[in-house]
């Protein structure tokens, strides 16, 4: 009989665990989501490691509210051809996290609120002059930063340019990414096709294939193969050894400097013309634009600032001038993205 | 008589009416997006045809790989009694708990030259053959065991009985396989991308490429239509796959053990053991040096707690909603051929008909997750264990058993345990997801999205220890799944 009833409640040992897990787990969080009701709130969507605890959105929403008193609430969008989408459904005010390869879709889908002047004033010099139609069209810029391959110093001898990419001593050595998937492996598409034109460019495209260690359909995924020391190489940005440096301690990850320049990501902000709380939307671009706010961007998303004099520290030490590309030969060249990624695709890595 | 007359035509209406009910939820996703007005085009492009043949190639290729292997692993399985196969068992399905990147990862290190179609194949067959050695080892249990047993009685030889037994009772189990490891690896995306390069495209990147990259939705919208079709018109050509019934299990298994089987379901497990062992402990050590996340730690845990919960109990009613219809004739076929489209588009779907946001999104990641998986599962096991019962639910219809009746006496009690089961997958999957979550959550709600957000920020190392609790947590899902299923598969003592 006794045995009978332990045998019993072994058995709806399971039955238990499983409700006592699920309703804390329901209790936590009903608890956790209270007081988050999106009433009256600033909504602002961008992407998800900007809006992560660990990113910046969290800090500057909790500055934004001690100076103005108005709260914000985040929101993941995704990627930009999925956050064009989301916002049919779910309307911002704010929308953080186009680059300038998906900022022309952006305009064309929807309108967008022409900002105030005031938040254009202090944006680096060079950097106004090439992202100046899109603020004209409304999108201002927050952060930057070169794209550059990334390597290990003592491991490899850096290339200076894109044509000592195609050197033997990198063979298998480079991890790119796959320029439909990802917006770094976009811009190495741009940046090759803008340097040498179509056709040349993908003949480069196709000598430089035996020195290619790995195509990846993210940024990430190929960042991983090079931090796994699988990759000699990785296509990035200019400013990634600073998470080393500034995360790890580690000053061994060194980004190549070309003598050509490198082509650039900017990430751009906008208001939507159908926003709600318009005013206070504006407030927050020209928020995310003051230097101390920019200083939180640039430690937390390990990009350049915007706005001059903020870059400090280990982010001081980036090489003084680097060329920029032109981004209208871009704009010009995403006219013709289909053909680019059939052209990439038949490459066949 | 009138009145029981009328009570069996409203059980049959209602079956009717429940298989309406289901056969909507199953195409929910294209539903609603036609519904909405979001016209679709196919893009027939020599692209896409290219696209079509390459996929199916290597989708063909891994499943039989992975079935061969499976079945090997399987042998080794059975090899082993009680705990030991429990445990033998839940390490295989390690490989499908966490995010497929980490996999990849440890293979890129571990075999450099797993590049190209190989690479894609051996990978696929990493993936799945754990799996199936699991599912076959069930198969044989149930159905192949007696015959062994009587077999080696009456002094048949292993050839002979493999050739005579084992594969035709195993053929219709076989043909199942190959169709979900086929759909499976048809719909892969990380897989081909990541060792295949620009030549590996599948429909699936060719429909994230249009949405994400090119924002062309009525493009993406026609591919995974064209998907759906060519898999369930690929379903068709394999025919009718109709299970024989299953024999009560025997713990005496001659001709099918074979002990170093056993390496075909623990290799993957250990690959990306060994992968995600490495880095670990700096992986702590900076998780705990970032306040933030671990801050933000509990309520990813409760988070995905509820998701694989939910996604685990959606999937146990919507599975035992399809065994109390029954699905016959054309809906059956259609049914056992249907594969969910694109997840971005099952989640775009979600979010369309359904916009609160807070609790509502954990319920719509699990809603998901439940819609992208149970086609699977119903072509692969279920529909398979509901033919199996057709012979016993004929007898009891001629002795005049209603439907309600067959279904709580009959259906129910022989598939409630693997009811559990998948559900229990489907759990152990949604702890694993992100992809699907990040097109449905608003913010960074489970584990995975926060390892996936992690391996977007450089943070790899924190990522793969933060990876430990979702194969954790899975598992602890899956382990309570099959004990509920357990409890309530118990035959009443009498």
């Amino acid at each position: 009989m006794g045995e009978g009833v332990k045998r019993s409640a072994l058995r709806a040992l399971p039955i238990l665990v499983a409700l006592v897990a699920v309703v804390a787990a329901l209790v936590y969080l009903l608890n956790d989501l209270k007081g988050t009701s999106s009433e009256k709130k600033l909504r602002v969507v961008a992407y998800s490691s900007f809006i992560s605890s660990w990113g910046p959105g969290p800090e500057i929403g909790s500055r934004f509210k001690e100076k103005t008193g108005i709260e914000v609430e985040f929101q993941d969008g995704g990627d930009a051809g999925l956050l064009l989408k989301k916002l049919e459904l779910f309307p911002a005010d704010v929308v953080i996290g186009f680059d300038q390869a998906t900022v022309a879709d952006a305009a064309q889908a929807r309108p967008w609120k022409k900002l105030n002047e005031k938040v254009t004033a202090d944006i680096v010099g060079e950097l106004q002059l090439r992202v100046g139609r899109w603020m004209e069209e409304g999108f201002v810029p927050y952060d930057w930063a070169p794209m550059a391959f990334i390597y290990r110093e003592g491991e490899i001898e850096p290339p200076q340019s894109l044509d000592d990419l195609l050197d033997e001593r990198f063979r298998g050595a480079i991890a790119l990414q796959d320029p439909r998937m990802s917006t770094p492996g976009l811009q190495f598409l741009l940046w090759v096709v803008g340097e040498y034109g179509m056709d040349d460019g993908f003949k480069f495209l196709e000598r430089l294939k035996s020195n290619v260690h790995s195509v990846s359909e993210g940024w990430s995924a190929s960042y991983g193969l090079f931090t796994k020391r699988q990759a000699k190489m990785v296509f990035s940005y200019l400013t990634s050894p600073l998470y080393h440096i500034l995360e790890e301690n580690d000053r061994s990850y060194k980004a190549a400097i070309f003598r050509g320049g490198h082509v650039t990501q900017v990430e751009f902000v906008g208001v939507p013309e159908s926003c709600k709380q318009c005013e206070d939307a504006e407030k927050f671009v020209n928020f995310m634009l003051e230097p101390e706010i920019q200083a939180v961007i640039m430690r937390k998303n390990f990009m350049l600032p915007v706005v001059k004099g903020v870059a400090e520290g280990v982010f001081a030490e980036l090489p003084a001038s680097i060329g920029v590309m032109d981004f209208d030969k871009q704009a010009e060249l995403m006219k013709q993205k289909d053909e680019l990624f059939s052209r990439w695709q038949s490459l066949g890595w | 008589m009138v009145s029981q007359r009328r009570h069996s035509f409203q059980i049959e209406r209602s079956r009717v009416f429940l298989g309406t009910l289901s056969a909507l939820a199953l195409f929910f996703p294209f539903i609603v997006i036609i519904a909405n007005n979001l016209s679709f085009r196919i893009p027939l492009t020599s692209e896409v045809g290219w696209v079509i043949s390459v996929t199916a190639l290597q989708a063909a290729l891994s499943a039989i790989f992975s079935i061969a292997f499976g079945l090997i692993g399987a042998f080794g399985l059975l090899a082993l009694d009680g705990r030991l196969s429990r445990f033998a068992e839940g390490v295989a399905l390690l490989p499908n708990a966490g995010p497929v990147i980490l996999l990849l990862l440890s293979v890129m290190k571990l075999f450099p030259w797993a590049r190209g179609l190989t690479g894609i194949i051996f990978v696929h067959v990493l993936l799945n053959a754990g799996l199936l050695s699991v599912v076959f080892a069930e198969v044989i249990r149930t159905k192949l065991c007696g015959y062994a047993e009587l077999a080696w009685v009456e002094g048949a030889t292993a050839r002979q009985f493999f050739r005579r037994v084992a594969l035709p009772l195993l053929k219709p189990d076989l043909l199942l396989a190959f169709l979900f490891v086929f759909v499976l690896c048809f719909a892969s995306f990380s897989v081909p991308l990541a060792l295949g390069g620009s030549r590996a495209s599948t429909i699936e990147v060719l429909i994230y490429q249009k949405i994400r990259v090119s924002g062309e939705w009525t493009a993406a919208i026609g591919l995974a239509l064209l998907q759906t079709l060519t898999l369930i018109a690929f379903s068709f050509v394999l025919g009718r796959m109709r299970n024989e019934t299953a024999a009560p299990t025997f713990r005496r298994i001659p001709f099918l053990i074979w002990k170093p089987g056993l390496i075909v379901p623990l290799f993957a497990s250990l690959i990306l053991v060994i992968g995600l062992l490495e880095g670990v402990i700096a992986g702590a050590r900076r998780a705990f040096a970032l306040p933030p996340l671990m801050a933000q730690l509990p309520s990813l845990l409760a988070g995905s707690v509820l998701v694989g919960f939910l996604a685990g109990l959606f999937t146990v009613v919507f599975l035992l909603l399809i065994a109390y219809v029954r699905p016959q004739g054309l809906f059956r076929k259609i049914v056992t051929a249907y594969a969910a489209p694109s997840s971005v588009l099952v989640g775009f779907s979600l979010l369309i008909v359904w916009r609160d946001l807070g609790f509502a999104s954990y319920v719509k990641i699990a809603l998901a997750m439940t819609l992208v998986t149970v086609p699977s599962f119903l072509r692969f096991r279920w529909t398979a264990l509901l033919d199996s019962l057709e012979g016993q639910v004929t007898i009891a219809r001629t002795f005049g058993a209603g439907p309600g009746l067959v279904f709580r006496k009959i259906v129910l009690p022989q598939v409630i345990r693997p009811a559990f089961f998948l559900g229990g997958l489907c759990g152990l999957w949604a702890w694993g997801d992100f992809s699907l979550s990040g097109v449905v959550a608003e913010r960074t709600m489970t584990v995975a999205m926060a390892v996936n957000g992690l391996m977007e920020s450089y943070r790899l190392d924190i990522a793969t220890f933060l990876v430990w609790f979702v194969i954790l947590g899975g598992f602890v899902t899956l382990g309570l799944f099959v004990g509920v299923g357990n409890v309530l598969g118990q035959k009443p003592q009498a």
